[in-house]
Formats: C-alpha cells, structure tokens, sequence
C-alpha cells in the first residue's frame, strides 16, 4: 500500500459522515435517500462520500429495480477492520475487507440477468 | 463452462472413467454414483439459491432452487427409492423422473419472472 492511499483510508475514517455511512450500510443495503437520513447530511455529502469509499473498496454496489422501473442503488459496508502496527521505526497498515457472501452475488447475478 | 473444464469437473469425469475402465465396476454403479455427485452439486446450488431467497428476500431465487431442486437432487432420490421400495418397471421411474424434471423446468422458467414485469 502507498503512503497516498494509507493517508486516503486515514482521512476517510477521520471523516464523520464517512464513517456514518459506513456504520449505517453495516446492517443491511441502503439507498442514499436512507442514508441521508441515518447520517444527518445532505444528499451531495453522501454522494461524496460514498465515491471515496467505494474508491477504497469499502463499499458494494447494488443495482435496485423500482416496480415502477425506477433504478436506484444500495450499498452495503466491504470494510470489516483496519490495523496499524507500528514497530522498528515504521508504520503498517492492512485493511479487510468483508468477502459478500456466495449466495447474495448468486442473487445479484441471477436479478441481473 | 463445461463441468470439465474446473478441476472439480476434471476429477469427477476422470473418476468417472477410473471406475468403469479400470476397477471394471457395472454401468448400474457408475451410474448410481454419477447421479450422487450431480445429486450433491445440485444440493449445493439449490442451498445457496434458497439463502439468497432468505437473505434478500428475492422470490425468483425461491423458484431457482426449487428448479434445481427438481432436476437434480429429487430425481435422483425418489428414483433410487421407488426402486428399492416398490418393484415398478424402469418405464415408471422414468416417468417419475420426466416429471421432476418438468416441474424443475417450470419452476426456472417461473423464476425469470421479476417483480417489476407482473
């Protein structure tokens, strides 16, 4: 991992709304509009920061169909723990990431089709 | 993909042929077996089709596992059991087996069916 993206995981677990978000999509797939309210921000906050996180992989996408044919997209929280180990003068950082599940990517794939 | 083409279907095709040519075992046998690894497959996707159903609470995953539930593992049991428990001819098994595969059919052709296109 480079020193840019050790400093990226750092800023976004500093941020407040990004870890609301992250907290919040632990439980189960939210829409932004959910979002939104769970974290108290405006929808451009949460757009924001959902990027980021996604960039990091701290996020899985969902595409939803609407009844009415409207799509729209959950999320749910990747990011399971990050460690920092400092030692002999340096610092390491390993961040897990939450492997989803066989039979929700069976169920994304098969919704897709 | 083809089964043969993963390891797992490699190893099940070579055992496969280790049984009939070398060990010299009857086709009844390798066929009984054949039917218990595609029976133990079809259990594992039908599994993970009915937690995806559970989980997400996606009804055209409760048609899939039913689907394969009905080629694959039902045949395969209620054949060998109406063997051993009855003496019907192999014209009756075989139409027992036509029918689990109709309904297996019906149910994935069901399961195509979004919430959205009602």
């Amino acid at each position: 991992m480079t020193d840019d993206e050790d400093r990226e995981v750092l800023a976004l677990l500093d941020d407040e709304y990004a870890r609301r978000i992250l907290i919040a999509a632990s439980e189960e797939p939210m829409s932004v509009d959910r979002l939104t309210e769970c974290c108290d921000a405006s929808p451009p906050t949460i757009y924001r920061r959902i990027e980021r996180l996604a960039d990091q992989g701290f996020l899985d996408e969902y595409q939803e169909l609407d009844p009415d044919g409207h799509h729209y997209k959950t999320y749910s929280t990747r990011l399971e723990r990050v460690a920092i180990e400092i030692a002999e003068g340096s610092m390491e950082m390993d961040v897990y990431r939450r492997d989803e599940d066989p039979a929700d990517r069976f169920t994304r794939l098969f919704e897709d089709l | 993909m083809t089964a043969s083409t993963t390891p797992l279907g490699a190893a099940v095709v070579s055992l496969l042929e280790v049984m009939t040519t070398v060990d010299g075992l009857d086709e009844t046998t390798t066929i009984f077996f054949a039917g218990m690894a595609s029976a133990a497959l079809g259990t594992v996707v039908t599994w993970t089709a009915y937690r995806g159903y559970a989980r997400n609470a996606s009804r055209p995953m409760l048609f899939l596992a039913v689907g394969v539930a009905f080629l694959t593992v039902v045949p395969f049991v209620l054949s060998h059991a109406i063997d051993w428990a009855t003496d019907a001819a192999d014209a009756t098994v075989l139409l027992v087996v036509t029918a689990c595969h109709l309904l297996g059919l019906l149910a994935i052709v069901r399961s195509f069916r979004r919430p959205d296109s009602r």
